[in-house]
């Protein structure tokens, strides 16, 4: 009975670490809400951009702000150690106040029932873009350098490490986001949107776009190298870190940013978002490859630099931690493949995957199926192999995982492989939603299972993995995120 | 405690489903009526979904914010539950088109909501040391504390096994102290030794070190001097004057065995043995050696003593072996000009009718051909009875030779005549069909060390490879059972065949009573014994070598035994 009259540790502990980030909380909140409100008055909208259009309240937003902003130093603000981890942590804090606030709070404040419609959300997604994008992230950035100056100070011994790291990340995140930038620019080639991008310097001429599409995307990269520096540090983080990111540059590209230098401000809403979908799936898939490419690269500055000294190196080395996870990964892909089977067999999507080989039955179409499913699933044990540590921690990667392969799937793969134009477009993207549930079982099914079949080796490789691998500061709101990213694919396409 | 988590997120789950349907039903003002009927499938599923939450976190709590976790947790339930399984049940079939999906976007919030409930009474219940005070005395039975001490004496193929398999029995839980006690810091993988020998893969790659397969268990390079059972004590010497004082409340013996001369000491006295690694690599340095020698020597029957090499004992070491060195030996001619293929003989004395006893007298036969075929001359009903130096005596025949291998016979360690336990005429200590030894109740033994009855023959197991392994196996079952107050099992085993190699890309095989000979046999082989051999990165290093060995010579150099010193140059002005 003494733990229930003394408070055990954990609340100890809670009340004195927690309570510390209160104040510097509030204040980040408060700076962010202000920068927000100047953001959308310069753009003649309503600071509380509530659904019912409650008249404008500057110092009930102020006040509202400070508060989240409070919240978030409370609950998250233990987790931000670098700025990529306060950027998503304030995304992530972001989209939870549009939940409470626009789709329930405001509603309620109005007299209103609010039924947590899909169209209540729909008409919400202005607020969903500016209070996750735009207020969340600036508090979560803000937050950091607020806590970073007071707890570590900035001196010259950190800046010259910082400088060193950060030309390599730069180096390393510029050729990936060149390379990501290629692979969007085929679509973007496509559909013809280069003179689009054009139009931001008066022309629209198709090379002057491609010129400064290749500008921007080597741009993302290099801040996107910088950002993430130290969270990038395995190519499956680096997969969602790539999706959020990709995520975010959406919003600020052409929901934003382009628009307002185009004169036309910024264009939230949901008709605007609906006309560039097909560019949402492409800053998704440029953020996957850019974060792939980029934590390659690293690996292999790291692999040559780094790891290859011998007081450092791994007992097991890479290729037999890398084998194991490939075959570990084979073998768990069974299960994830058969649960997708069953969704194959109800949509008859079988015969179609059948098509990529020249065939047409359902039978081939299954053995391709597994045949696929296999190399995914060895993909995901090379990849994933330090980052399924937790069945929690499986489960959520085989969520990332599943939505990933979707996108490149089903949506660009496939149809390329069979000849078809990309499938980025909304109609295309709701055909193929059965096929997103499928890969979301499937991502979960393999990650179970290859955190089953990986839990022989777990506690050797625990005591090898360097600390930060064990980090799990930042990995929630990667996988937040990455939710966050399929509930406005479902806002978008309804 | 895992029950306890997956009960007490049964119970969170069902209250934060209703509570967040209670908060939906009045932000929203939803007609009751109309949801009564699923409430029941609703709080099922919710209850369900909770256990689900419960066993996936109960060991990492406090790894991840716990309502980020519930919010994830929340969107698959809607994916699960909402979209699929619900809609099924209902006769609706599966609602993952876009457009349904969207039509389920309320309950998609409810889900979520209820996760992050779900999540936070969990945590609520941890953090309060609730969940702690809500453990049983039957969740204390899942995992008893246990503080003994199991010591296996021996790092082959048994206790390796052993201890490989205690390990993984005992998991993270418990404290079990186990310590390995074996002669050499690596596990040697016996069915592979010939192909040292003969050159075909390297001596460390069929021999991965014990330290690499264990977590919690200690290994101890070292020999046993001394077991005093009376005691429960093992002295250990690691060193010339280091001896190491064990208890143990378990002993587990799997010494194995060591060659058996028959009391012949002029035998043990010419004849290489081939038993371990270092063997294996003395044996191939001296036929190196031998080969260089003759290279040189201008006398021919000279030349032809340095050049017959005898093996002794057909079984699958002596086989194997002489098969391996035959390819070898041969198959390195042409480097060495002054030497021709007629210089050469290899032979292979056997008591018995035929050679490979373990396997059936047709295949025994095909061996028998192909490996004379080869250049291999089998002399059967033979026995060597003397060895000098550069002589063999087989029968009353003398034979001029400088190379007698003895793979005829092996005892038990004779360590264990000292411990008083009881024996068979061969010196192995006697054990029941549960693998304890007799009349003993704390000591086990497995291996060639110990004469198990075999229950599914009638006879006593036989001393190989595979039976040691299911052995180890059971032993290691029984151990687990006896600390967790179970009863152990009785071994039982049916033996699955037996495979040996007689030369280059030809083996005989009998697997489960089908037999194979020839390429296949021998594909079958390499196949097997590669799955076999431990560790994934000696797995590989054996490929290379066996890929390298396809387009490559074999290599002649010396293996280095001893370390040799460069001489230094003289000092200026001698």
């Amino acid at each position: 009975m003494t733990s229930i009259i003394n408070p055990p540790s954990a609340i100890r502990h809670f009340s004195t670490s927690r309570l510390r980030y209160a104040l510097p909380g509030s204040l980040a909140g408060l700076i962010a809400g202000w920068l927000y409100a100047g953001l959308l008055a310069s753009q003649q909208m309503s600071p509380m951009m509530s659904v019912t259009d409650l008249p404008g309240d500057g110092v009930l937003h102020l006040l509202l702000s400070a508060m989240v902003g409070l919240v978030f130093g409370i609950t998250l603000g233990h987790q931000i150690t670098t700025p990529g981890s306060g950027l998503v942590w304030g995304i992530v804090m972001g989209a939870a106040w549009w939940l409470v606030g626009p789709l329930t709070l405001f509603p309620l404040g109005q007299g209103e029932r609010p039924d947590w419609s899909i169209a209540l959300a729909q008409s919400a997604f202005p607020q969903l873009a500016g209070l996750a994008i735009m207020y969340g992230a600036l508090m979560g950035l803000i937050f950091w350098c607020l806590v970073g100056m007071t707890e570590k100070p900035f001196s010259l011994k950190w800046i010259r490490q910082t400088s060193i790291y950060s030309v390599q990340a730069a180096i390393s995140g510029g050729l990936a986001g060149l390379l990501g930038g290629w692979s969007f620019g085929q679509w973007m080639e496509q559909v013809g949107f280069f003179p689009l991008v054009a139009g931001l310097v008066n022309s629209t001429d198709v090379a002057t776009g491609r010129g400064l599409h290749f500008g921007i995307s080597l741009l993302i990269g290099i801040t996107y190298g910088i950002l993430f520096q130290r969270e990038t540090r395995t190519p499956a983080t680096s997969i969602a870190w790539g999706m959020v990111y990709g995520l975010i540059w959406w919003v600020l590209g052409p929901l934003t940013l382009m628009p307002w230098l185009l004169g036309q401000g910024v264009q939230w809403g949901l008709g605007s978002a609906q006309a560039v979908f097909p560019s949402l799936i492409g800053h998704l898939l440029y953020g996957v490859i850019l974060g792939i490419l980029q934590a390659l690269l690293s690996q292999v500055w790291r692999i040559l630099f780094v790891d290859s000294d011998p007081l450092r190196r791994d007992p097991e080395g890479p290729g037999t931690r890398g084998l194991r996870g490939v075959l570990l990964g084979s073998s768990a892909s069974l299960v994830g493949g058969l649960a997708f089977t069953s969704i194959m067999i109800a949509t008859n999507a079988l015969p179609q995957v059948a098509g990529l080989m020249g065939m047409s039955s359902v039978v081939e179409g299954f053995v391709i199926h597994m045949g696929i499913s296999t190399l995914i699933g060895a993909a995901y044990g090379l990849f994933f192999r330090r980052e399924s540590q937790s069945p929690f921690a499986a489960l959520a990667w085989g969520i990332v995982y599943g939505m990933v392969w979707w996108i490149l799937g089903p949506l660009t793969l496939m149809p390329s492989l069979l000849g078809l134009p990309l499938q980025w477009s909304l109609a295309a993207v709701s055909a193929s939603f059965p096929s997103l549930i499928g890969h979301l079982l499937y991502g979960v099914f393999l990650a179970l299972t290859y955190n089953r079949l990986q839990q022989r080796y777990r506690a050797y490789q625990l005591t090898l993995v360097p600390t930060a691998y064990h980090d799990a500061n930042v990995s929630p709101a990667l996988w937040t995120l990455v939710v966050l990213c399929l509930v406005v694919i479902l806002l978008l396409q309804a | 405690m895992t029950r306890r988590w997956i009960q007490s997120g049964a119970l969170a789950g069902g209250g934060a489903a209703l509570l967040s349907l209670g908060l939906f039903i009045i932000v929203s003002g939803s007609d009751t009526n109309r949801l009564v009927p699923g409430l029941l499938m609703y709080l099922g599923l919710a209850v369900a979904s909770g256990a689900g939450y419960g066993w996936l976190l109960w060991a990492h709590t406090d790894r991840y914010p716990f309502a980020v976790m519930g919010v994830l947790y929340g969107l698959l339930s809607w994916v699960f539950f909402g979209l699929v399984l619900v809609p099924v049940f209902a006769g609706l079939g599966p609602r993952w088109n876009a457009v349904d999906a969207a039509g389920q976007f309320p309950l998609l919030m409810v889900y979520l909501l209820q996760g992050a409930l779900l999540a936070l009474a969990l945590r609520v219940l941890e953090a309060t040391g609730l969940l702690r005070l809500m453990a049983t005395t039957r969740d204390t039975a899942e995992h008893p504390t246990v503080t003994r001490r199991v010591v296996i004496l021996g790092g082959g193929f048994a206790g390796v096994t052993t201890a490989q398999e205690l390990e993984k029995l005992l998991g993270e839980t418990g404290d079990v102290e186990i310590t390995l006690v074996s002669r050499t810091n690596h596990l040697l993988f016996t069915p592979m030794l010939a192909e040292v020998t003969a050159g075909g893969v390297e001596a460390q790659h069929i021999s991965p070190p014990l330290r690499a397969f264990f977590r919690r268990v200690q290994v101890m390079r070292g020999e046993p001097a001394e077991i005093r059972i009376a005691e429960n004590r093992v002295l250990v010497q690691s060193g010339s004057q280091n001896i190491t004082d064990l208890t143990y409340d378990y002993l587990v013996l799997a010494l194995g065995a060591v060659p058996n001369f028959f009391g012949n000491t002029a035998l043990e006295q010419y004849a290489f043995t081939f038993k371990s690694l270092a063997d294996a690599i003395h044996i191939r340095n001296h036929v190196i050696d031998c080969l260089e020698r003759a290279d040189s020597e201008p006398d021919p029957m000279n030349r032809r003593t340095m050049l017959t090499f005898v093996v002794v004992g057909a079984g699958f070491a002596g086989t194997e072996l002489i098969g391996g060195l035959n390819d070898f030996v041969r198959g390195s001619l042409w480097y060495y000009k002054h030497l021709h293929n007629d210089d050469v003989t290899f032979l292979l004395v056997h008591p018995g009718e035929h050679i490979l006893p373990e396997l059936s007298t047709e295949l025994a036969r095909y061996a028998e051909k192909k490996m004379t075929d080869r250049g291999v001359t089998i002399r059967g009903n033979a026995r060597v009875t003397d060895a000098s130096l550069g002589r063999v005596s087989i029968g009353d025949e003398a034979i001029s030779s400088e190379t007698l291998i003895w793979t005829a016979g092996n005892l038990p360690n004779p360590l264990l005549k000292q411990i008083g336990c009881e024996m068979d005429n061969r010196g192995a200590v006697i054990t029941d069909e549960r693998l304890l030894v007799r009349g003993q109740h704390n000591i086990w033994a497995v291996g060639d060390c110990a004469s198990i009855p075999d229950v599914v023959t009638g006879k006593k197991a036989p001393p190989t490879a595979q039976y040691a392994l299911r052995e180890a196996k059971t032993l290691a079952y029984n151990l687990c059972a006896v600390l967790n107050g179970r009863e152990p099992m009785v071994f039982s085993h049916r033996s699955q065949g037996a495979l040996a190699v007689v030369g280059h890309q030809t083996a005989c095989a009998e697997v489960f009573g089908f037999k194979f000979s020839g390429l296949f046999a021998w594909l079958l082989w390499r196949g097997i014994y590669l799955s076999k051999l431990p560790t994934l990165e000696k797995k590989i290093r054996v490929l290379l070598d066996w890929v390298i060995d396809v387009f490559f010579p074999r290599d002649i150099t010396y293996a280095p035994l001893i370390e040799e010193r460069t001489e230094a140059a003289p000092a200026a002005g001698d």
